[in-house]
């Protein structure tokens, strides 16, 4: 089997991203972006910069969050209190399975440029973002953060990760474990597993804030352009099946998919997580407003 | 009928049914990677767990025909076909040359022969002389013919040997039966075959012509003519003798049917004599002999002035030699110990008498060297023989050819190689009535010249057979070439190794192609 080239990975362009971050600044204004069914998390104080109310001093706080003019007012040490950030935490997790570098690795292509376009838009909205990549356990790891500096961080780790052509299976469960306070997590993966990775979806779901599942996919998944008996191979498992390829072979694959993406969605319906299922040959612009839009409304 | 050098090879077989087992999972499909498997499992699989038998891989009937060949060549096929093989005994000898109508009888023979093979297109035929029978030729084609022709009459027929009598072949016989000791010799052969030529009957010819020195005339050979009738009448003939193109006699002769009859005559010395008879007869080629008597013609000796005179008369009356003065075109060279005449002589048979004192007897035994005949040693010892000097004893490499006691008489030495012989006898006789000096220096030339000079003979010859031309019949025998129909054994290993080669090289074509194809696939699949 031919090795794939991914050393080429097209992230977008400045100006793509800028437009982009503009264009999904609205939309990602609400920090908590809620889909139906899911629960309501109330604001709570905590280190921020959002300021959220005022109490009395008590020993240890920080002298500088002393607010003298309501101190002045009350005549007594009165300080300020702070939305706590950790709602606007944002964790991207990228799927970096084999089967993301089967055909061209188209898919591996757009969930970067997918990833790398929220990563843009939330640090610029002055969020922390962090990325986890993901295969048979966790790959690579670019804790939370913020700033342009950790936008150039995530760039340098999306650069460097190239999926594997054969032998790596995806493990989102694995991540679970990585989520350390609150956060909301966008998932960008082909759910491409005998569940589709429901259960893992529902074990990330207990530990974050909000979840988007991304599902890339692409039409070449089903139609392999090979006509005639065939010794079909799975590329993460190797495991084989001789199929006879035809139009009917064709069809019945594409059932399949379509039938994994549905029940797909309605789990994610049904769980509250924010699902699109994108197509790689439409533009990720357009894929990633549609789906913080479909998630906003929801919310 | 077909048979193996190697039969062992054919166990190799048994890896058909193998390579047919070995193929029974079905071709070997294109690997295609798909991103899962769960997309493809209702599709309608094509191995055994769709409930049906895949067919095996089509390849395994090219491995196994490749394997087959194999086995079928190395185990060395032989094909044993009915095929005629022939050996063509031709009688070359010079009766085949009598000229009758339509040609000599070789030619009319080989002619008709060549008009029989050419309708057995299909037999080896290998074609033999009786003069020459290890010579072969592999077909009776028209330059055969031309040779066998040209080089035929110079040998008489023998019987041919054992070892060239294949078994495995049949033998045919070209002759004119003219020879009765042939006949005789291969009646046990048993040819399966015997194309007779010739009609003629009649037939005398020249046997022998010989010539040799007269001793009575120097100037002049005796001459000795046979004359043979081969033929079964009786006949008559004029023998002519001539010398240089000059008529030197001419006698008639009448001969009887296989009989000869001899013709002395004198006649003047010359390079060449020739005898012949008139008037010809069909076989022409015996009508006519050429001696080359130029070896008989007399030596140039260069002598020592200084030599006796009896020296210089036996040297002038012995009928070999001739005195000259010219001593670059001498073929040998007298020295008595002078200065002049012989001294530029070295590189020539020399022979050289020492004379450093008077002439005395000697005591002992005469002692001769083996390589002197007992003829000259009597001739020698009959005289009173005396000493006239004294010789050094032979050195390495030199011959003591006479010896009285201790004292050296003769010896042989070398001289930019060519001999030199030395004596130390006397010439002069202390009996006047037998003088020493003719036979001591005829027996000093023969040794300096390593020949008999007064019993040279110049001799042509042919066998007596070969004046007979009366052809009889042949009859041929018990073929003990039997194999009336010999098989021929043919290797069918090449064929099949070609064919089992051009397996293989389809086999890597494929393997080739296909791998070109999967390779083409992948490209495709990661761009």
């Amino acid at each position: 089997m031919a090795q794939p080239d991914l050393n080429a990975t097209a992230l977008p362009a400045q100006a793509e991203l800028q437009s982009f971050a503009r264009a999904a600044a609205h939309l990602l204004a609400e920090r908590q972006v809620r889909a139906p069914g899911m629960r309501v998390v109330k604001r709570k104080a905590g280190v921020g910069i959002q300021h959220l109310d005022h109490r009395d001093y008590r020993p240890g706080d920080e002298v500088r969050h002393i607010d003298w003019r309501q101190t002045a007012r009350r005549r007594r040490p009165i300080v300020r209190q702070f939305e706590s950030e950790s709602v606007s935490d944002w964790v991207v997790m990228l799927d970096l399975s084999s089967s993301m570098a089967v055909h061209g690795a188209a898919k591996w292509q757009a969930a970067a440029r997918g990833a790398a376009a929220m990563c843009y838009a939330l640090l610029e909205l002055g969020h922390r973002v962090g990325l986890l990549a993901f295969g048979r356990g966790v790959r690579a790891e670019c804790p939370r953060g913020r700033g342009r500096a950790h936008y150039a961080g995530i760039i340098r780790l999306l650069g460097s990760l190239r999926p594997s052509p054969t032998g790596e299976p995806s493990d989102l469960g694995a991540c679970a474990p990585r989520l350390r306070g609150d956060a909301s997590v966008i998932v960008f993966s082909d759910f491409l597993a005998d569940d589709e990775m429901r259960r893992d979806l529902a074990a990330l779901l207990e530990r974050c804030t909000s979840l988007h599942a991304l599902q890339v996919g692409q039409a070449s998944e089903t139609s392999l352009g090979v006509a005639g008996e065939a010794d079909l191979v799975d590329v993460e498992t190797g495991e084989r099946l001789a199929a006879r390829l035809d139009a009917n072979a064709v069809a019945v694959a594409a059932a399949e998919r379509a039938a994994m993406t549905r029940r797909l969605r309605g789990f994610c319906e049904r769980s509250g997580i924010a699902f699109t299922a994108w197509d790689v040959q439409r533009p990720w612009q357009q894929m990633l407003i549609e789906h913080l839009a479909r998630a906003r409304s929801a919310c | 009928m077909l048979s193996f050098a190697t039969p062992a090879w054919l166990l190799g077989l048994l890896l058909v049914p193998v390579i047919r087992w070995l193929h029974r999972g079905g071709a070997q499909l294109r690997s295609v990677p798909v991103a899962s498997l769960a997309l493809w499992r209702k599709t309608v699989t094509a191995g055994p767990s769709a409930g049906e038998r895949r067919p095996p891989d089509p390849a395994w009937r090219r491995r196994a025909l490749a394997a087959a060949l194999l086995s079928v060549a190395l185990a060395g096929p032989r094909s044993a076909a009915p095929v005629e093989r022939l050996t063509l005994w031709v009688d070359d000898s010079l009766s085949m040359l009598t000229r009758e109508a339509g040609g000599t009888r070789l030619g009319t023979g080989l002619a008709k022969v060549a008009a029989e093979l050419a309708s057995r297109p299909g037999a080896e035929v290998e074609v033999r002389t009786l003069g020459n029978p290890w010579q072969r030729q592999d077909s009776l084609s028209s330059e055969t013919i031309a040779a066998l022709v040209r080089d035929a009459g110079q040998r008489e027929p023998v019987k041919p040997p054992a070892g060239l009598l294949h078994a495995d072949r049949r033998h045919w016989l070209l002759t004119d039966g003219a020879d009765a000791e042939f006949l005789a010799a291969a009646d046990g052969i048993g040819f399966s075959r015997v194309i007779r030529v010739g009609e003629t009957t009649r037939n005398a010819g020249i046997v022998r012509l010989a010539a040799r020195r007269s001793l009575g005339d120097r100037d002049r050979f005796d001459v000795e003519l046979q004359v043979g009738n081969g033929g079964d009448t009786a006949e008559e003939r004029v023998a002519v003798l001539s010398s240089e193109s000059a008529e030197v006699t001419r006698a008639s002769i009448k001969l009887e049917p296989g009989a000869s009859a001899t013709m002395s005559a004198v006649a003047p010395m010359a390079a060449a004599v020739q005898a012949r008879l008139e008037p010809g007869d069909a076989l022409a080629d015996d009508d006519t002999l050429m001696l080359d008597t130029s070896a008989l013609l007399a030596r140039r000796v260069a002598a020592d002035p200084a030599c006796p005179a009896a020296i210089l008369a036996a040297l002038q009356a012995h009928p070999a030699l001739s005195v000259t003065a010219d001593a670059a075109v001498a073929d040998l060279a007298v020295e008595c110990g002078g200065t002049g005449g012989t001294a530029d002589l070295a590189g020539m048979p020399r022979i050289r008498f020492l004379r450093d004192r008077a002439a005395e007897p000697f005591e002992g035994d005469l002692t001769w060297s083996s390589n002197v005949s007992e003829t000259q040693r009597g001739r020698l010892e009959s005289l009173a023989l005396r000493t006239s000097g004294r010789l050094a004893p032979p050195g390495s490499g030199e011959v003591l050819l006479l010896a009285a006691g201790p004292m050296p008489l003769i010896v042989q030495r070398r001289s930019e190689g060519e001999p030199l012989i030395e004596t130390a006898l006397a010439v002069e006789s202390a009996d006047r009535d037998r003088p020493v000096a003719p036979l001591l220096v005829s027996f000093l030339v023969d040794q300096a010249l390593s020949t008999a000079l007064l019993d040279e003979v110049a001799v042509v010859a042919r066998d007596e057979r070969a004046v007979r031309v009366v052809p009889r019949d042949v009859a041929a025998g018990a073929a003990t070439a039997s194999g009336a129909s010999s098989l021929q054994t043919r290797d069918r290993t090449p064929p099949l190794l070609v064919a089992a080669v051009l397996v293989l090289l389809w086999e890597l074509a494929s393997l080739l192609g296909r791998w070109r194809r999967e390779r083409v696939e992948a490209e495709a699949w990661s761009s």
